[in-house]
């Protein structure tokens, strides 16, 4: 009896002592962008608030660990790609709305200004857009298409990201539809993703490595993605589509329920300031290529800026989600 | 029966003492199987049947207040899917398939390794093990580095443009299941075989029965169990598995279950009813033939490891054990030396696409994975030590259990064996996505304060959760070996319940349970669904860490990562385990050592 | 510190099968006693049950004046007191001769020096002192066997339970470590219950014998009192290859059924159909005993040191004779059996 007290005295004591310094952090992120975790490492060297970062994986597997915390949400800050789902997420009240204060301290550019969402759901800090993905070894430079209808010409070799698993991907699809006509757009995309082993990748790393390793020649992706592996030296480059680009914020969402709003406060402010815009720099993946909204923020070179931009809908986009995210799904994946 | 102390007992003569001696062996007679019940309730049960109940009660987690009516729409909303009809399928189809291969490689294995003469046995039969605990996700993605049309083998000239497609696709799946899965079919298989024995071979070649005669009506129906349990066993595996589902078959756009179990669970908001419908789906199957299995046959519990092993003659090959050595060195350089040596090299290299140019090769990954204080190698630490302590928890209390089922009837031993086998057929995912319903919105567990959710000590109660029923699988049958008359002899001996367990029981089957605690190790330091749902605030452990690199395109420092846990999980299981058995088997009987099931 | 057992109404399912029914048995403190009977007479399982290492369903036991079981309480077996050496001697293989023996003393926080001397003692009467520092698995089964005793003799129980100690040996070792194990349990005055399926190691060990039948006790007297006079044709029959044969008895004379030539005289056998004991060493010359003759055809002969054992067919019955010589196979044989050793079992 008394040894297998011991024991289990002995076992519960060392148990507990993994759980001790879980419990002190000032601020709880979630987040799945590469920038998150030196921001917080700056932001922590600067104000001495902790910061916990959470990082599940991609932008769906972030987004289904909030779902399934439900009403007893665990964060204190949500900092993630799409502005579509942090809306979602604040009319569900599991984020509440960043107070207005904190947008009128910052100098926006006017790209900046126009991703302000309404509804204050999110706070912007920078964003980026989708383009076609090339490989310079597969396709010859008098090749390259120049629009999204160019794609027609490389059926079965593009590499697309699956709208249900990705918000870009999304934000995307719906931008497409709209420079390009839900029904036409619709018929271009089925002549042109003719291959689902490809139309139905789950993450902007599986298109970069499809036309990467000449599984396909061209990929739909996040511009940024394209951009970093450039600066790595792979041979891909960026081409935007004559139809325009829709932009696709990140945004940082506060938790209802949180217990720490000056410290989230402080973050915000932290994030956009100088120290915090050099900090999202700070690296050489997909997520530093972003491109800053804040006035006197210069990015990463290399990374192109000058685009043509298209302003979403977010009503048209948000009324159709279900029905074309099943439509992708059901054309383009499986 | 509830009995308590009466005055005739007592007028015994015994005081007050005496008295606690009589009721306490009562509580522990009615509170161990409550205790084995409360355990597995805890660990497995409550979780699973949370991620089920959504399947009938779609409104029970909803943002907007829970609701708890009963409604068919999931079910019937997931079977009328046509891409869920097809993941079933899909699952059904691979699953027979790879449970068919593995079967018959892990036989074969099992053969040559137990029953013929080929040469460096020794090494051969370690490879079984070495493939074992390499977790499959690992495994599949270096097989998407091999042969995705800019892979290696590709850039090396080995790969024709026609087999790289058709790899990925059904045929690529069961290669890859074949070839990580085949132990399992090679313990279960070997171990039955190593009972076996050759007495009664011996026997039948007296009778004048051929060597062919003898495998189809001797030994055949002898080892049809072990058979059956490899197929059901790695059915079951196939079933679950995420780590394949998630790489190949996703590339592959061969959906199958656990992958729409996943995809369900990751967006919001999350379509609860889709993933406890799919779920259930998963889990009806893998009961369906479990269930199946047992009817057919009515056969006493499966023992994965039966009676001790007996002497057996090894088979004389001749020339052709040297094309036999060819075949099993090619086995494992297939399912172990190339996925490996994939990793390595894309570890040691700066990008995928230039391939094994010289000037490709750098060690700034493996620097970054083992320099103190970056994100890398906080991640390795961090899954070191859960680990470790969860190899700790889990085959103590895998002891505890299993000493007290050895105790309890054949019906309970038999259930809990049964349950375990079932337990090791619940996706990872589903369980995760299981403790965070738990542990974050029932009330009562949400606020308790250890475990808690989004700390480590949550994370290591799932590792342990996935881990328990393996270890287990290995001590119960090693407890299993040992003659009850041991234990018994102790208690005449006036020797109390924990002390004979740490005094008899454990001395004598040390290596198995050591053989739990480093399989649970080493299985732990690469557990990725666990892991990605119950990720510590405090920072995520590797599996978490590799998976969210290779998904932004940094496979390099994944593989990297990757490579330095297995070479420190290994390196440290081995320096324990091999010295450990040297001194464990001093001045022991043949028998006792051999019973624990380890490579000999 | 040696007790008396009694166990009263005991009764024991396994699996829907009654393995013990009702059975009473009384044992006398510092009284040998064996459980005698066939495999699946339940014998075992009343070994076990008055150990405590499995619970009857119904009965009492009670261990000198102490109920150690009833259907209302119970004393724990580690607590019980009861010592035993199993059938495969069960000593733990990772500890030493005297780290066998001292484990369970260490459990009962006995002193040190009380440990020593009787580890000390018990090593000495069974001569294993000098072997103290073995492992189990470096001794023989003989050497096994006796630290099995030594380890239940240092615990100095109140009762000692022995389950077929010397099935595991060979016929050459079996009587040596028979006649030596049953010296030091009487050196010792300790209460022995000893399960055997042997009667002759029955016979040689035990102050009584319990013949068990169907979880029942068929006889329970001294060896010689079942040998003279068994029960009925189940213990007959267990009993040192007696041989059982049925038949009529009219007038004082038995018949044997099938034979109608020849009849025995039995006195005091009551008149109607029985079973005839016939001991192979009653057989006498036929001129011995001319009224109790018997004429058989010799089946088989086998050399038995003193004399020959003879199967020989009467009618349809056979029976197993001691004869001095061994007639040809085949060959008839005409035999006498001493009227007053003639006993005579109701069916």
């Amino acid at each position: 009896m008394k040894i297998k007290t011991t024991l289990g005295l002995a076992l519960s004591l060392t148990a507990l002592s993994i759980a001790a310094p879980a419990c002190a952090a000032d601020l709880v992120l979630y987040d799945a962008l590469d920038f998150a975790a030196p921001v917080a490492k700056a932001f922590q060297a600067k104000t001495g608030l902790t910061v916990d970062v959470v990082e599940p994986g991609s932008t769906g597997e972030t987004l289904g660990k909030i779902a399934a915390e439900g009403g007893n949400p665990q964060f204190d800050i949500v900092w993630i790609d799409g502005s579509a789902v942090m809306e979602r997420m604040a009319a569900d009240h599991v984020l509440q709305p960043v107070p207005a204060a904190a947008f009128d301290k910052i100098a926006w550019t006017d790209l900046g200004k126009s991703l302000i969402p309404q509804s204050h759901a999110f706070l912007p800090t920078g964003t980026s857009t989708t383009a076609i993905e090339v490989n310079t070894k597969k396709v010859k430079a008098d090749k390259m298409p120049k629009s999204w209808a160019d794609l027609q010409g490389f059926a079965g070799s593009v590499a697309a990201k699956d709208p249900n698993l990705s918000g870009p991907a999304y934000q995307w699809l719906a931008g497409f539809f709209q420079t390009n006509g839900v029904d036409a757009g619709k018929e271009l995309l089925a002549r042109t993703l003719t291959n689902k082993s490809l139309s139905g990748l789950s993450s902007g790393g599986k298109v970069n490595k499809a036309v990467l390793t000449g599984d396909a020649s061209v990929g739909i992706n996040q511009d940024s993605a394209i951009f970093s592996k450039i600066a790595a030296g792979e041979p891909v480059v960026a081409v935007y589509p004559s139809e325009g680009s829709v932009s696709l914020p990140q945004g940082l969402g506060i938790s209802a329920k949180t217990q720490h709003m000056d410290a989230a406060r402080k973050f915000i402010e932290f994030v956009t300031s100088a120290d915090g815009q050099a900090a999202m720099q700070n690296g050489d993946d997909t997520d530093f290529f972003y491109i800053p909204i804040v006035k006197g923020v210069n990015p990463k070179p290399g990374r192109q800026t000058n685009i043509a931009y298209t302003h979403l809908d977010d009503t048209v986009a948000s009324t159709h989600e279900t029905e074309w995210k099943q439509w992708y799904k059901d054309k383009f994946v499986q | 029966m509830v009995r308590t102390p009466d005055a005739a007992a007592l007028a015994g003569g015994i005081g007050a003492s005496g008295w606690a001696g009589r009721r306490l062996p009562a509580l522990a007679r009615l509170g161990g199987p409550a205790a084995v019940h409360a355990v597995f309730a805890l660990l497995i049960g409550l979780p699973l049947a949370l991620v089920l109940l959504q399947a009938v009660m779609p409104g029970l987690f909803a943002v907007d207040g829970a609701q708890g009516l009963f409604s068919a729409e999931p079910l019937i909303r997931v079977f009328s899917s046509p891409s869920v009809a097809a993941s079933i399928l899909h699952s059904l189809e691979l699953g027979l398939l790879a449970a068919f291969t593995t079967t018959v490689l892990g036989g074969a294995f099992a053969l040559l390794v137990r029953r013929c003469d080929i040469p460096l046995r020794g090494a051969m039969s370690l490879v079984p093990w070495l493939v074992f605990l390499t977790p499959s996700y690992l495994k599949a993605l270096a097989w998407v580095l091999l042969m995705s049309s800019g892979g290696y083998l590709a850039q090396l000239g080995l790969l024709p443009p026609s087999l790289g497609a058709s790899f990925f696709g059904l045929a690529g799946l069961v290669f890859v299941h074949t070839l990580s899965l085949f132990p399992l079919a090679a313990f279960i298989i070997g171990s039955a075989l190593a009972g076996l024995g050759s007495e009664l071979e011996d026997a039948a070649r007296l009778s004048g029965a051929g060597p062919l005669r003898i495998w189809l009506r001797v030994n055949g129906p002898l080892l049809a169990p072990a058979i059956v349990l490899s197929f059901i066993a790695t059915f079951a595996e196939v079933l679950s598995d995420f780590g394949l589902a998630s790489t190949i078959a996703r590339m592959s756009s061969f959906g199958v279950l656990t992958y729409g179990i996943y995809a369900a669970a990751s967006d919001y908001p999350v379509d609860f009813p889709a993933a406890g419908a799919q779920a259930l789906v998963l889990l009806a199957l893998v009961v369906l033939v479990v269930v199946a299995d047992r009817l057919l046959r009515r056969r006493a519990d499966p023992h994965l490891i039966s009676g001790r092993a007996r002497p057996a003659r090894h088979y004389q090959l001749g020339a052709w054990r040297w094309l036999v050595l060819a075949m099993a060195v090619l086995v494992a350089f297939l399912a172990l030396i190339l996925p490996l040596g994939a990793i390595a090299v894309r570890a040691l290299t700066s990008t995928l696409g230039h391939g094994l140019a010289p000037d490709n090769f750098t060690l700034a990954n493996l620097r970054a994975a083992l320099s103190l204080n970056t994100a890398a190698n906080d991640g390795l630490m961090r899954s070191l030590f859960y680990a470790g302590f969860t190899a700790v928890i889990a085959s103590t209390l895998a002891l505890l259990l299993s000493a007290q089922l050895d105790r309890s009837s054949a019906v309970m031993r038999t259930a809990v064996l049964g349950l375990s086998l079932g337990a090791v057929a619940i996706p990872g995912i589903v369980l995760g996505f299981g403790y965070i319903l738990v542990w974050n919105r029932l009330p009562g567990f949400r606020d308790w304060p250890f475990p808690h959710y989004g700390d480590g000590s949550l994370l290591v109660m799932g590792y342990v959760a996935a881990a328990l029923p393996y270890c287990l699988v290995v001590i119960l049958s090693a407890i299993g070996q040992l003659a009850p008359s041991l234990t018994d002899a102790a208690r005449l001996s006036g020797v109390g319940a924990g002390r004979r367990l740490l005094s008899v029981t454990l001395p004598l089957i040390l290596l198995s349970v050591v053989t739990a605690f480093l399989l649970t190790f080493i299985r732990t330091v690469f557990e990725l669904p666990m892991s990605q749902m119950l990720i510590p605030q405090s920072g995520p452990p590797a599996p978490t860490l590799i998976l969210k690199l290779f998904s932004h395109d940094r496979d390099g420092l994944a593989c990297a990562i990757a490579l330095a846990a297995m070479t420190v999980a290994g390196g440290a299981a081995a320096l324990i385990w091999y010295p450990l058995r040297r001194f464990v088997t001093f001045g022991l009987p043949q028998g006792i050592a051999a019973a624990s099931g380890e490579p000999s | 510190m040696t007790a008396s057992l009694h166990c009263a109404g005991i009764s024991k399912s396994l699996g829907g099968r009654a393995v013990l029914s009702n059975l009473d048995l009384a044992i006398k403190a510092g009284e040998v006693v064996s459980l005698l009977g066939p495999s699946g007479s339940g014998k075992t399982t009343l070994l076990r049950g008055i150990a405590g290492l499995i619970d009857p369903d119904r009965g009492t036991i009670t261990l000198g004046d102490r109920v150690v079981w009833s259907e209302r309480s119970f004393l724990p077996v580690e607590k019980r007191r009861i010592g035993m050496v199993f059938q495969d001697y069960a000593l733990w293989p990772h500890m030493t001769v005297a780290g066998n023996l001292s484990f369970g003393l260490r459990a009962q926080r006995l002193a040190e020096p009380e440990i020593a001397a009787r580890v000390g003692h018990a090593l000495e009467v069974t001569r294993l002192a000098l072997y103290r520092d073995r492992y189990p698995s470096e001794l023989s089964g003989g050497q096994q066997q006796r630290v099995a005793i030594a380890r239940c003799l240092a615990a100095r129980p109140a009762l000692m339970l022995f389950d077929e100690p010397l099935s595991n040996l060979d016929a050459a070792l079996r009587e040596d470590m028979r006649i030596e194990m049953m010296e030091l349990v009487r050196r010792e005055a300790a209460t022995v219950i000893y399960v055997t399926h042997d009667q002759a190691e029955a016979m040689a060990v035990s102050d009584r014998i319990a013949v068990m039948r169907d979880g029942r006790i068929a006889q329970f007297d001294t060896p010689r009192a079942i040998y003279e006079a068994p029960a009925d044709s189940f213990v007959a029959g267990f009993i040192g290859g007696f041989s059982v044969v049925p038949g009529t008895v009219r007038d004082g004379l038995f018949s044997v059924q099938g034979v109608a030539a020849d009849s025995l005289r039995t006195p005091g056998a009551k008149p109607g159909d029985g079973m005839l004991v016939v001991r192979p060493e009653d057989a006498r010359p036929a001129e011995a005993h001319p009224g109790n003759r018997l004429q058989g055809k010799v089946l088989s002969s086998a050399f038995q040191g003193r004399c020959w054992r003879l199967a020989v067919e009467l009618g349809p019955q056979r029976v197993r004779l001691d004869w001095p010589e061994a007639p040809p196979v085949g060959s008839s044989l005409a035999f006498s059996l001493p009227p007053e050793r003639c006993i005579v079992l109701a069916n």
